[in-house]
């Protein structure tokens, strides 16, 4: 009994606000009112969770990558393409993306440990190059899939790799030295490496990890829509951004709940949004400043959660309203 | 004997800076070995060495009769040598069960995966024998107050049953409890043929509890004085490479400040910890303040500095302002030295220069622009004035040694020409030298006008220094003592405990 | 290893500087051209026709390939004046970018064309048309091929549309003006959209396409502004497996490779194919003026009906005679005649004439092969 009363109060807060807002959107919106419209919701949230589980492991480690994008690209184009050539159908489809995604976090890794800098700097390179060397393979033409292996788009293909993707992320956050050592560091860098963690290394393979999960992404992409082309110009930062929204809004309705789930609800609130805006008929041009708003309010929201407590309990003992920070 | 370490000739060099110049000590077991010196005389720096934190530029360390070079803190751990930090060893933002086992997370366990529950329940277990019941693994470490924290580190330094445990400086951080609870831990391992090499700058700890002491100074080893040779003065000179007079808290003993009162705290409440503190502070008055560590006279200075809202009550200035903000008590060039520097005074990676301009920003601006010269002169000015050791102000101040790192945090406030100071343990963790330096700048403070609140958890340097001194016990105020009484340790002590 | 790097970086920003210093002055005229690419079809036969236009005429070109903004492209254009380029065509990503491509080319006194663009922003172009170096623009009618897009639905009884629209401020945005006044035309209604992304996911796609789908299920057409960087196939794939054959049909920007199974299959009704003639005729306009022979005293403006296929075969013939780079649909002769070193009596009502008569059926009855 209490166990289960401890996992309601821990998950309490990330289902009530997902399902707040789905409520929400249904009550303005008549045609959104429909069970296939919250599967509908519930499956576009497992893509971007699944990039957004490897991103986390990079906020968590302290690491800027807006490489991510990118990896997934090369991914998509040299995975899928490979798979495609040696007719391995849907699951080597799969496994040469996460194959591939692997690879180019590592490089990113490797780079980080030899060229000592930054990883924000190495990742904007990696992403430069990434996207230059998509341009060159395969003529250019990225990849095309026909439609025998576009089942990730749907039961239970979809399913399947978002329970992939979260056993994968479950186990080296929760059950590896890894994940613990990313933790540390990230909060603190001199604590962890005093006590015998290698900084470096851990950031490194933090990368390598979120390459992987790239690749996990790049699959369900390509799986999905059966063809991915090249981009440049830095235009892959967009994917890496809206990756990072997911995790920001997982995080600040996390509680005391499995961040993983967390991180999933963030990206079925993101895709929520995005269905509201299309309902209302907002213009496109707005969209960018919506999400950056919901965002926002709920990193508002969580940063102040602390504080908004403390004042509800001061106020509870006959304290005097808090004074505003002069 | 067979020695149980042997340190020989080590070297170390942070860049052109030579930390440690040709030490040789040898420890042996069931010995409980004293290491003391000055700020910057190379102690943490050995005791890093030894326990794996920092390489040795040059030397030999011979473990057990093997050569031991340990790779890492978690190396040492497993070979058999643990340490105890002077500073914070536990990562907020992390629970209990993970801060013990950081770093070695799958050891002890059947298989590579970190097996969470395994972790918990040991952890309990390691609590449990230590008397820290009361934390739960599960919890995130932040929850527990500083004591707590470091009373985890020792349950975690020491679990590991170690061959020697290395003590730097932590019993200064600890309440009467805590101390007494490492004391506890060093005899039993005294007794169990195990070492202790205990780093303290309170020479009467290290009297009481070290059965002989070595003394380095500048990097460099002095002496090794067995029990029957060890008396303060001799260490002290030891220490200093000079003749000490012995004298450092104020030679007077009357209440000298003026009759304005500067600042004034009425009926604070807070939480359970402070249940109804008023005070006043006047010019040129030493308030001095103590207690147990848990009495809320920590919460009360951050309180007083506004950094923490109480339920109750209010602090005002002499003009009347009330200070609900760190913000507004600087505006009125109120200073604020915490007890936890490291984490709450200091920006750890930033260089001194920023640190010390850090509050003064306002005073060297020309036009609204900052210019680079005017903060390096304000710089090096104040930290002369403070003879911080250093290479120069560009110097990161992680690498300071802890009685230099508390230097900078006081140059700050001295460098926004601060009219009342609010000090936290000022002295914690710091040496004679340093110390008296500390007492001599109070008592130039206190001359001139200024006024300064000092919440100590050292009785004699609250009776050595304050005009009165304060006793808080349950967060209420048990007893109030004047300088020209000349109130004893043990008058105090019946108002606190 | 931080050195080193730093060494071979500037090794590498010096190089190419050396290759720009030298000058010949047997060369002949040279046309530097910027473009976004030659990964698709589109780009192949711009590159290959360009290229062969400029051998049958006698004139060298200057490639700037991949910029896909208006900084790359001015970075581009300084590049090729540097390497002694006398006439620049550009196809500006933006309208910034013609403003800013034509100032640096009027500046440095050097003629410039624009392909397949107009310019939206009246001050930008009014800047650009008062410029004594621009020779003038072709481009294709995005706006009516889009009525005609939406005709082709309406005329198969379909009215209710959602739109994946381009973003507002480039220059392809026209096409969403195009779709909603032809919407309006027909009687039709778009009753939602979704904006391209910018960083090519198909996610976006997918998504935006499922939501249209669920939440509209009297949808019965799609309107897509592009079909490039995968969005094509991302909503055809989408189309197919939430939806059935016939219900909902897609009229298309640009073909796809596959494009000829779904006409046959019924998922598409009909795609304006991208013209390549454009660039051919805006580069000969620009030899003129650089050969000092310009088709007019002032700036002109060319106009390119797109080809709109509504099937498999037609798809064939258009992918066989006008999407092949291999294949030229002007004969030599009909090039040269509009150079002026070869013909000093070609005049712009050449141009319109040869443009106007541009359908699939004349290309197919004048093959040049």
């Amino acid at each position: 009994m209490q166990a289960a009363k401890k996992y309601v109060k821990n998950y309490i807060v990330m289902f009530l606000v997902t399902a707040a807002m789905i409520a929400l959107l249904m009550f303005f919106a008549p045609a959104t009112r429909s069970f296939t419209t919250l599967l509908s919701l519930l499956k576009q949230g497992i893509a971007p969770a699944i990039l957004g589980w490897g991103v986390l492991f990079n906020i968590k480690a302290g690491n800027w990558d807006f490489g991510v994008g990118a990896e997934v690209l090369i991914a998509a184009i040299i995975g899928g393409n490979i798979a495609k050539m040696l007719g391995m159908g849907i699951a080597g489809v799969i496994v040469c993306c996460m194959v591939v995604g692997f690879a180019a976090g590592t490089v990113s890794g490797i780079l980080y440990r030899l060229l000592r800098i930054p990883t924000i700097i190495i990742s904007i390179a990696i992403m430069l190059i990434y996207e230059s060397i998509c341009g060159i393979v395969f003529g250019g033409k990225g990849v095309s899939l026909d439609l025998s292996y576009l089942v990730l788009s749907h039961f239970p293909g979809n399913v399947l790799m978002w329970i992939a993707g979260f056993l994968i992320a479950y186990i080296l956050f929760f059950k590896t030295r890894i994940g613990y050592n990313i933790k540390a560091v990230g909060s603190n860098i001199k604590i962890a490496e005093d006590n015998g963690i290698n900084v470096k290394r851990t950031k490194a393979l933090a990368l390598s990890i979120a390459g992987l999960f790239a690749g996990l992404y790049a699959a369900v992409n390509v799986g999905s829509s059966g063809a991915v082309r090249t981009v440049s110009a830095m235009g892959t930062m967009g994917t890496c951004f809206n990756a990072m929204m997911c995790v920001f809004i997982g995080l600040s309705i996390v509680g005391g709940g499995n961040i993983f789930i967390a991180i999933y609800f963030g990206a079925v609130v993101m895709q929520m949004i995005q269905m509201a805006l299309m309902v209302f008929g907002i213009p496109t041009q707005y969209s960018q400043v919506v999400v950056a708003i919901f965002v926002i309010a709920f990193m508002l929201f969580s940063t102040n959660a602390p504080e908004i407590r403390e004042n509800i309990r001061r106020k509870r003992h006959g304290g005097s309203f808090p004074h505003l920070a002069q | 004997m067979e020695a149980l370490l042997k340190v020989e000739n080590i070297s170390k060099e942070f860049g052109a800076t030579k930390a440690l110049s040709d030490v040789s000590m040898t420890v042996y077991p069931g010995e409980v070995r004293g290491l003391i010196g000055e700020n910057g005389s190379g102690k943490s720096t050995l005791s890093n060495i030894i326990a794996g934190i920092h390489k040795m530029s040059d030397g030999k360390m011979m473990f057990l009769g093997a050569e031991y070079r340990p790779e890492s803190v978690l190396d040492s751990r497993k070979k058999g040598i643990s340490l105890l930090a002077q500073e914070t060893g536990t990562i907020a933002g992390m629970t209990v069960y993970e801060n013990m086992f950081l770093g070695e997370e799958t050891a002890g366990g059947k298989s590579r995966f970190v097996n969470a529950r395994r972790l918990k329940k040991a952890t309990k277990e390691i609590l449990a024998e230590n008397g820290l019941a009361h934390i739960q693994p599960e919890d995130n470490v932040e929850r527990y107050s500083f004591e707590d924290r470091k009373m985890i580190e020792v349950a975690r330094a020491v679990w590991h049953d170690p061959q020697i445990l290395i003590i730097d400086e932590t019993t200064t951080a600890l309440s009467h409890h805590g101390r007494q609870k490492i004391y506890e831990i060093i005899r039993q391992m005294k007794k169990n043929q195990k070492s202790v090499i205990f780093i303290s700058h309170d020479l009467d700890e290290i009297m009481n509890v070290c059965d002989s002491v070595t003394v380095l100074r500048d990097g460099n080893y002095i002496d090794t004085l067995p029990h029957d040779r060890m008396n303060k003065d001799t260490i002290r000179s030891l220490m200093i490479g000079r003749e000490f007079d012995g004298r450092y808290y104020r030679p007077d003993w009357v209440c000298t400040h003026g009759e304005q009162v500067v600042l004034k705290a009425e009926h604070i409440v807070y939480r359970n910890i402070l249940k109804d503190v008023s005070l006043e502070l006047h010019e040129g008055e030493i308030l001095g303040i103590g207690g147990l560590t848990d009495s809320g006279m920590h919460e009360l200075c951050k309180i007083l500095f506004g950094a923490i809202r109480p339920d109750k009550g209010r602090v005002t200035y002499m003009d009347n302002t009330e200070i609900t903000s760190p913000q507004t008590a600087m505006k009125k060039r109120i200073a604020y030295i915490p007890k936890d520097r490291d984490t709450e005074s200091l920006f750890i990676f930033a260089d001194i220069k920023d640190n010390i301009v850090a509050s003064s920003y306002d005073q060297i601006k020309k036009q609204g622009f900052i210019f680079p010269k005017s903060e390096h002169e304000l710089a090096e000015k104040t930290a002369a004035s403070l003879q911080v050791k250093m290479r120069d102000v560009r110097q990161y101040v992680g690498e300071l040694s802890g009685g230099n790192k508390q230097k900078v945090a006081i140059c700050k406030w001295l460098a926004n020409e601060s009219q009342l100071f609010l000090m936290d343990c000022p002295t914690r963790g710091i040496d004679v030298g340093v110390k008296a330096n500390i007492y001599l700048l109070m008592q130039e403070l206190k001359k001139q006008g200024k006024a300064i609140i000092m919440v100590s958890e050292e009785m004699t340097e609250l009776i050595g220094m304050s005009d009165r001194i304060l006793i808080l016990k349950d967060g209420e105020c048990s007893g109030e003592f004047l300088r020209q009484d000349h109130p004893s340790e043990q008058e105090v002590i019946q108002k606190m405990l | 290893m931080k050195r080193l790097c730093a060494w071979m970086l500037a090794l590498l920003m010096v190089l190419p500087m050396t290759a720009y210093a030298a000058e010949d002055a047997d060369t002949a005229h040279k046309i530097g051209v910027i473009f976004y690419g030659k990964d698709d079809a589109l780009g192949q036969c711009v590159y290959e026709e360009v290229n062969h236009a400029a051998e049958v005429v006698g004139i060298e070109v200057e490639w700037a390939l991949g910029d896909y903004d208006t900084e790359s492209q001015l970075t581009s254009v300084e590049n090729l004046i540097s390497a002694g380029c006398e006439g620049i065509m550009f196809m500006p990503i933006e309208d910034a970018s013609a403003q800013k491509v034509g100032q640096a080319c009027e500046e440095s006194g050097i003629y410039f064309a624009i392909c397949f663009r107009d310019i939206l922003d009246s001050g930008i172009k009014s800047y650009v048309e008062s410029c004594e170096y621009y020779v003038g623009s072709c481009w294709e009618d995005d706006k009516g091929a889009a009525g005609d897009l939406v005709s082709v639905l309406a005329e198969d009884g379909r009215s209710v549309f959602g739109l994946e629209k381009m973003n507002p401020s480039i220059a392809l945005a026209v096409r969403n003006d195009g779709f909603a006044e032809g919407a309006e035309a027909a009687g039709a209604e778009i009753v939602a959209e979704y904006e391209v992304p910018n960083d090519g996911n198909s996610q976006t796609h997918i998504n935006g396409v499922t939501n249209f789908l669920n939440l509209y299920p009297d949808m019965d057409g799609i309107l897509m502004t592009t079909s490039s960087q995968g969005a094509a196939e991302a909503i055809v794939n989408t189309v197919k497996q939430n939806s059935e054959v016939g219900k909902v049909k897609l009229a298309m920007f640009d073909l796809y490779e596959g494009i000829a199974d779904d006409f046959a299959a019924g998922w598409v009704a009909a795609a304006a194919a991208g013209n390549s003639p454009d660039a051919l005729f805006v580069f000969l306009a620009l030899v003129n003026a650089v050969d000092g022979t310009p088709l007019s005293d002032s700036f002109i403006n060319l106009s390119q009906k797109e080809v709109i296929v509504t099937s498999a075969e037609e798809c064939a013939d258009y992918e066989k005679y006008i999407d092949n780079p291999e294949y030229q649909i002007y004969s030599d002769e009909m090039i040269q005649n509009l150079v002026g070193r070869y013909n000093p009596d070609v005049t712009l009502e050449d141009y319109t004439e040869i443009m106007e008569a541009f359908s699939l059926d004349w290309v197919k009855e004048n093959s040049a092969q």
